[in-house]
């Protein structure tokens, strides 16, 4: 219902560091983001982030993680699970309709711009090895307002 | 046209304007990104779709712009953006392609006069008359600007006249337009300014014209005052939906729970229609005078149609009454098994607020419409929720993978235990001991076979 829309909107006019790499259908978006400064970490990369809608968006957040393929990599970040989960309260509790593809995008580049630490989340291991399923069924606790 | 389907915003970034991003920006719902339907206020102020709020809202009872609390009996029409979208909407195609066509104008005058420049210095004259044309073509762009912004003046200062070369450009302009619109309602207004005896006169009435165009947009039988726009102050009692005073409002609660609910001022119920021990139903009002004893006649059917649903409480409402509900109005329950309490609940939410929007849409549909686009809805949901099917055999999957080996270890386990039983025959089974790891390993096995076959 929402989704025609969506598909029309971004389009044209994107934010510099941020594009298409696919949106063939309605319910799973793939985009590619960069980061534009010099951050050491970042530079002269690009990331490959997956939307997955719901069929409640935008009321509800749409399903957003890193993705690895062959020339795309999980970027380093210590919010951003090896396995491409992403943990920001915006695609969680923090989530308002008003967000869209671009916006998230863009609040995904600058959480990586403003980063300096080259680890990975307290537990990584772990939470991978506990088994993929869905963000949506995870239960973070923000607690680092810095970054 | 491309453009012509999904209208943008981005759509002005080509014209000799792209100002007018912004304004068609502020023209459109954050949620939908459409224009605004039946736009509603927030108590902080932020404006969305009639909609689009209601079910923000229902999800939770917060601004989706700036997280501010909020709720749905506190929304407010924004009468003069739902007039502005109307008109906006209505000049935007024959706008748009005018001065998509000035700047394409404009850039071909441009390139022929590089051309020209570059062929040749010696004809010098012929190049001052493409120069005088082009900058025709440039006033020309001009002057549109200036038609919308005077249109604009017409409003607030009418009588202002305007000076001699401004007016000829516009007219040369609205001419073009014409030409290349047919009739649209932007060079109407702005023909009428041609001649000066006319001017007063002609511009009144094609601003009436203007006005009753939108007014006729907003065609709808006059809407049943809202009981809570005519009296602000006045607040819900949670317990009964009465509307009343605020400084009587904890008395009155009190009276509410204590059962003796109706106060002796306002009838507790005059329509026969709600029964009783529905909570969700909100008393009505009379309209004219909502304090004292006035006994008001029960609503006929056409004013019930005019009614807007109140929201009720999920805990408080009963499986059975939701479905009675549900069923009264028309709407199908139970079409792929018995829907539990949530389903139904959920439902009713969304018929809520499909049915209240749309009372306060310029052009209500009728019910059967709107139970259609419940439906549709509903569906929708359904066949984008990444279903939790796909979901499970997705997890399972990466997980069987990460695990293969250590799961056909436990199974090759498990074969060995078991055989070992039999071997040992009946004596130990006698025993109670033995057994209880056993099958607690059986368990086990069973439990890592399962998604095996599945992949298999």
């Amino acid at each position: 219902m929402f989704a025609q829309k969506r598909l029309g909107k971004i389009h044209k006019s994107l934010p510099p560091g941020i594009s298409i790499a696919s949106a063939s259908d309605f319910s799973n978006w793939k985009m590619d983001i960069q980061v534009l400064d010099t951050n050491p970490l970042y530079a002269n990369k690009i990331y490959r982030l997956n939307f997955k809608f719901s069929g409640s968006y935008p009321i509800e957040a749409p399903e957003v993680t890193f993705i690895k393929e062959d020339d795309r990599e999980i970027p380093m970040h210590p919010h951003i699970y090896s396995n491409g989960v992403i943990c920001l309260d915006l695609l969680g509790t923090n989530w308002s309709p008003v967000q869209n593809v671009e916006s998230v995008c863009m609040s995904i580049q600058s959480m990586l711009t403003s980063n300096t630490k080259n680890e990975r989340p307290p537990g990584d291991d772990t939470f991978v090895r506990s088994g993929y399923r869905s963000p949506r069924n995870i239960n973070f606790v923000y607690d680092d307002n810095n970054v | 046209m491309d453009d012509a389907d999904f209208p943008d915003p981005t759509d002005w970034i080509q014209t000799p304007v792209p100002g007018l991003q912004t304004l068609e920006t502020s023209l459109r719902c954050q949620v939908c990104k459409e224009l605004f339907t039946a736009p509603k206020v927030t108590s902080c102020g932020h404006t969305f779709c009639s909609l689009c709020i209601r079910r923000c809202l229902s999800a939770s009872s917060k601004c989706p712009t700036c997280m501010k609390p909020d709720e749905e009996p506190r929304l407010r029409d924004n009468i003069v953006l739902s007039e502005l979208v109307n008109s906006f909407n209505a000049i935007r195609k024959s706008l748009l392609d005018t001065l998509v066509a000035k700047e394409e104008a404009r850039k071909q005058a441009e390139e022929e006069e590089a051309k020209r420049k570059a062929e040749s210095k010696p004809k010098a004259e012929k190049r001052s008359s493409y120069d005088l044309d082009d900058d025709e073509i440039m006033e020309d762009a001009e002057p549109i600007r200036r038609g919308k912004r005077r249109r604009q003046d017409t409003t607030t200062s009418r009588p202002t006249k305007e000076t001699e070369p401004v007016r000829r450009s516009t007219r040369t302009s609205s001419r073009r337009t014409n030409s290349r619109m047919g009739s649209s309602q932007t060079p109407v207004v702005l023909d009428s300014e041609d001649d000066d005896d006319e001017f007063q006169l002609t511009d009144d009435s094609s601003e009436d014209d203007f006005r009753s165009a939108t007014r006729g947009k907003r065609k709808h039988p006059p809407r049943v005052p809202d009981p809570r726009t005519e009296n602000s102050d006045l607040v819900d009692c949670p317990v009964c939906y009465q509307l009343k005073d605020p400084s009587k409002i904890e008395a009155h609660v009190n009276r509410c729970i204590e059962g003796n609910g109706s106060p002796p001022p306002t009838p507790r119920r005059a329509n026969g229609a709600s029964p009783a021990g529905t909570p969700l139903k909100r008393q009505p009002v009379s309209f004219s005078n909502v304090s004292k004893s006035q006994h008001r006649a029960p609503y006929t059917a056409e004013e019930k149609l005019k009614l807007r649903l109140p929201k009720g409480n999920a805990s408080l409402a009963k499986e059975a009454d939701i479905r009675k509900k549900l069923r009264d109005i028309g709407i199908r329950c139970d079409v792929k098994g018995k829907d539990n309490k949530q389903v139904l609940w959920t439902r009713l939410q969304e018929w809520t607020n499909i049915w209240n929007a749309n009372l306060d849409s310029d052009n209500p549909k009728i019910k059967q419409v709107l139970i259609k686009e419940l439906e549709a809805y509903e569906r929708h949901q359904l066949a984008q929720k990444p279903s939790v099917v796909q979901d499970k055999d997705f997890g399972r999957e990466a997980w069987n993978n990460a695990h293969k080996p250590g799961f056909e270890l436990l199974i090759a386990n498990a074969k060995k235990t078991s055989i070992q039983r039999k071997e040992n025959g009946i004596a130990t089974e006698a025993k109670d001991q033995p057994p209880d790891p056993a099958t607690g390993e059986n368990m086990d096995s069973n439990g890592i076979d399962s998604p095996k076959s599945v992949e298999a």
